[in-house]
């Protein structure tokens, strides 16, 4: 039998495709695992969330050498009061639990009920400041870096202050306040303000629904310390 | 006949240039240049590095804890004032969110439903964070002494916000599922947040998966991060 010179190409061209897809096939297989695209999007996400976590133990390692070598200094040498190294160590736990007075630079919002008139069956609840509007609004100031935060007076620090709605009232802290609201926070006045009069910000939608926002900045915001219970119940160390 | 022939080729050629476009472009826009064998090792192989690296360094950081902690328990016992001092400084700390706790408590985890490819819109609980923020606030109302959500301390500069399409907490992006921790009365929280039509119930309608269980013994960590203040200052 004499193969024609178009069964002669095909012959050829199926060896090659023999040959080609074999070798994809061990290219794919040879101990590769099979992500679809989405699968590797999240565990990108996990990846990232991992090194921001890697990021934060360095530090703490860090400053934790430093404060053993400061402690071990204050303990051999003789000229360092170990008092005074710990009195300081106190202190500064005590500002970042939020039990210290503190003042510095920072901003002054006044949130209060608008005064517009409603549109014919409007839900009068789109012109009042409710519990969770004041709670978007302390998120986003945290999250623009804010230091210290206090509303009418209050402290708000998280595990013991809760804003609540109680009726026409909230609550913060377990004492009643009704409107307007005045919430001062310390930090870089640029980026406190713009958390608030930013589009796209919880402030932007509530001036939009006739809620009255304003946003003042000033040199010097007084805070005053938490100095409600500190007891816990439930909490073993 | 012949033209027939000269015009499928002309076809499978086009046919060939899209294709080759559609995989260049798929591989530009999502693998930034990469197969995506290659950048699957790539990822798994980084996550298992960087996960060895964590559990060395929280290593690290315990060894560290008990050094200091030996210092300052040796020193105590020199004096009175001192210790008095120390068990202060102690108290303060676990205030403040700077010590690993235990107790009775909850467990929530709210996850995203499983995506159903007949529904355009996926949801996201990311994109929900002020119902986890309600939720937060729940848990503090109903007298909670520690939260964590996926192993961050909720302390008082937490902020949990929205990031792209993924979530910051301590600003540490954190993906569902979100595992939150509670301690406090176990009793008491379970009822507040599974209210009728209260937090849980919300989140439920809108569409999430929700699971609350209460806990015996449940382990909230440390807050992990460094404060550092630079507007603030005390003033006595």
């Amino acid at each position: 039998m004499k193969l024609t010179s178009l069964q002669k190409t095909v012959f050829a061209l199926t060896i090659l495709l023999g040959i080609l897809s074999a070798m994809q096939f061990r290219a794919v297989n040879s101990g590769y695992k099979y992500m679809s695209i989405k699968e590797m999007y999240a565990n990108s996400i996990e990846l990232e969330s991992q090194k921001a976590e890697l990021v934060q133990l360095r530090e703490k390692a860090n400053s934790l050498k430093v404060k053993i070598d400061e402690f071990d200094t204050a303990r051999t040498d003789n000229r360092i009061d170990y008092e005074s190294v710990l009195q300081l160590e106190i202190e500064n736990t005590q500002k970042a639990a939020g039990l210290t007075t503190v003042e510095g630079p920072g901003i002054v919002i006044i949130v209060t009920d608008g005064t517009r008139e409603l549109y014919e069956n409007e839900n009068p609840n789109v012109v009042i400041v409710h519990d969770l509007d004041i709670r978007a609004m302390v998120d986003d100031l945290r999250n623009a870096g804010a230091e210290a935060i206090s509303i009418n007076g209050q402290r708000v620090i998280f595990n013991k202050s809760k804003i609540q709605c109680t009726g026409p009232t909230i609550k913060i802290n377990d004492q009643v306040f009704a409107v307007p609201f005045v919430i001062k926070a310390i930090g870089d006045r640029k980026y406190l303000e713009s958390a608030i009069n930013a589009p796209g910000s919880y402030s932007e939608s509530l001036r939009k629904w006739g809620v009255f926002v304003e946003v003042n900045t000033s040199i010097n915001v007084l805070i005053p310390a938490y100095d409600g219970t500190m007891a816990n119940q439930y909490v073993i160390q | 006949m012949k033209t027939d022939k000269i015009w499928i080729g002309i076809a499978s050629i086009i046919l060939g240039i899209f294709i080759a476009f559609q995989m260049k472009f798929i591989q530009g826009t999502y693998l930034n240049g990469s197969t995506p064998t290659q950048k699957t090792t790539e990822i798994l192989n980084e996550m298992a590095a960087v996960k060895a690296e964590k559990e060395a360094l929280i290593e690290e950081v315990e060894n560290l804890e008990k050094q200091l902690e030996d210092i300052q328990g040796s020193a105590s016992e020199e004096s009175a004032i001192v210790k008095n001092l120390t068990d202060e400084l102690n108290k303060f700390k676990a205030f403040s969110g700077r010590t690993k706790v235990a107790g009775q408590g909850i467990l929530v985890t709210i996850d995203n439903p499983p995506t159903d490819g007949s529904y355009g819109l996926e949801l996201n609980i990311a994109y929900d964070y002020k119902l986890i923020l309600e939720l937060l606030n729940e848990l503090n109302s109903a007298g909670s002494e520690a939260i964590a959500i996926n192993e961050q301390r909720v302390i008082n500069s937490t902020e949990v916000r929205l990031a792209g399409s993924q979530m910051n907490v301590n600003t540490i992006p954190v993906s569902p599922p979100f595992v939150i921790k509670a301690i406090g009365n176990s009793k008491t929280m379970d009822g507040a947040l599974n209210l009728r039509f209260g937090i849980i119930e919300s989140l439920r309608e809108k569409g999430y998966y929700v699971e609350v269980k209460t806990v015996e013994n449940i382990e909230v960590p440390a807050f992990n991060g460094t404060l550092k203040f630079k507007y603030a200052n005390t003033i006595k």
